[in-house]
């Protein structure tokens, strides 16, 4: 009887380890992984610079977010993207991650890495928690930062203030000036972010100042955002610029926005 | 981390440690058989290091066994994990709780010298110290806006080991032991139950160590 439980058990524990990615594991939050998992957001930027060779009308990406523990959905969306062949790139809203963990990065990363199309990923607030924002900025890069694609400026920013104790400039009105000062390149701009202003996570207090920052990039289009698990849409300002929100992944729909010059047109689209 | 509160617990670890090979020496004067007063039940049995495990790179500890055939077992480790794309070190500590149900003689022509635990189960909590972490929520956030601590992870593993006893004889019972376990923790499981692409291995990992006996 004792003999077979023993061989049971190590018969179970060997089987169960058989296949195991990362076998000794020192922490949850630690990061130590691989060179190749670094820096995703560039490689991706970099992939889209070289499809991005002749000047086109218009052009259509992805946009979703709250992908956090629903790696199924996610799995799905991928092959929804990779079904249809009219999308240039995925910007993914932020929180990857539910507890900002390294498995759950790499987890997402293993995901999304099999979109056919480049994708860029904002950071979340969840996606901060513990040691997430270094394995963020390890894993894909910069909290705030920007891209070009056919003239178009997109401005990707950090707006979880709150997980900062308003310590640190979030948002970063620095980064978002320069960025508006450099507009020889392009015609219009888009800005895309994690949480939007009015949430108890923005900070509420330079809510206007966010918005006038904004205004003072070249042909602002519209701004998006994700973190309300929610479809939204909003003028929140008065002004015309609306704010888009993309559901969680769990819901299983994202958005579409066809990007002309001057102009846009935005879908939502179910899987 | 604080250091000073880090400084403390390896005080208290040393002395523990010096506590046990006091134990020993008295325990080899033959004073094993007189009924050990209470005090001295608060000498721990055995020291430890374990390798991995979710709780730090390499983690130094020190325990008490107890019950019948010592099935039970209660440790405290501290462990560190290494700077990895970090600027500092970081500390944890680890509470840990082994169940044993029972062993096995390999050798019957030497009962005791090599025993093998065909399974053992722990569960077990570790803290982490840093900037980034907290047990509760911060003020600065609403009532109930993140559920789980970001410092403390539950931990369950389940294991074998084998004990070489070193120079047995009536008084003193000097043995080591290797073991290894394969362990997850709370959120990990709450990924796994939650997501159908995430199964068993994904989420476990494997911790290897050596544990020496002083009573």
């Amino acid at each position: 009887m004792r003999q077979s439980v023993y061989f049971l058990s190590l018969l179970f524990i060997l089987f169960s380890l058989s296949g195991c990615e990362d076998l000794f594991e020192y922490h949850p939050y630690d990061l130590r992984f691989s060179d190749s998992h670094k820096n995703t957001n560039q490689k991706n930027i970099d992939k889209l610079a070289a499809t991005d060779t002749t000047a086109r009308d218009s052009f259509k990406f992805a946009f979703m977010g709250d992908t956090q523990r629903c790696y199924y959905e996610t799995e799905l969306f991928v092959k929804a993207i990779n079904s249809r062949k009219d999308i240039s790139f995925v910007i993914h809203g932020g929180d990857l991650t539910d507890f900002g963990m390294k498995k759950e990065f790499l987890w997402m990363k293993d995901r999304l890495d099999k979109l056919n199309v480049p994708y860029m990923s904002l950071v979340g607030n969840h996606d901060i928690l513990g040691q997430g924002k270094d394995l963020f900025q390890n894993i894909f890069g910069s909290c705030n930062f920007s891209f070009t694609y056919n003239r178009t400026h997109f401005v990707c920013l950090n707006t979880n203030a709150l997980e900062f104790d308003y310590s640190v400039p979030i948002p970063d009105f620095s980064f978002i000036k320069q960025k508006a000062a450099d507009s020889t390149q392009i015609d219009q701009t888009i800005v895309a972010m994690h949480v939007p202003p009015g949430d108890i996570e923005f900070n509420n207090n330079v809510i206007d100042v966010f918005h006038y920052y904004l205004r003072q990039n070249k042909n602002l289009l519209f701004c998006a955002h994700a973190h309300t698990h929610n479809l939204m849409k909003r003028d929140y300002f008065n002004d015309g610029i609306l704010y888009y929100g993309a559901d969680n992944i769990e819901d299983r729909n994202y958005l579409v926005f066809t990007v002309y010059k001057n102009s846009y047109k935005y879908e939502v689209v179910y899987f | 981390m604080k250091w000073s509160i880090f400084k403390y617990a390896l005080i208290v670890l040393l002395l523990l440690i010096i506590g046990t090979y006091a134990k020993a020496e008295r325990t080899s004067l033959e004073l094993s058989q007189e009924r050990r007063s209470k005090w001295e039940k608060l000498i721990p049995d055995y020291h430890k290091l374990q390798y991995a495990g979710s709780m730090g790179f390499l983690s130094m500890g020190t325990g008490w066994a107890y019950g019948k055939h010592n099935n039970w077992e209660t440790e405290i480790l501290f462990g560190f994990v290494p700077r990895y794309r970090t600027e500092d070190i970081s500390l944890t500590v680890t509470l840990k709780q082994n169940y044993i149900p029972f062993h096995l003689d390999l050798d019957k022509k030497r009962p005791g010298k090599w025993v093998l635990a065909p399974l053992t189960g722990s569960i077990y909590f570790n803290k982490i110290f840093g900037e980034h972490f907290w047990t509760e929520l911060p003020e600065r956030y609403p009532e109930k806006y993140y559920v789980l601590a970001t410092n403390l992870r539950f931990n369950i593993s389940v294991g074998q080991s084998i004990t070489y006893q070193l120079s047995p004889n009536k008084y003193a019972k000097k043995s080591i032991s290797f073991f290894y376990e394969v362990c997850t923790n709370d959120c990990y499981m709450i990924e796994a139950i939650q997501d159908r692409t995430i199964g068993l291995k994904e989420i476990l990992s494997l911790s290897l160590g050596i544990k020496i006996d002083m009573y």
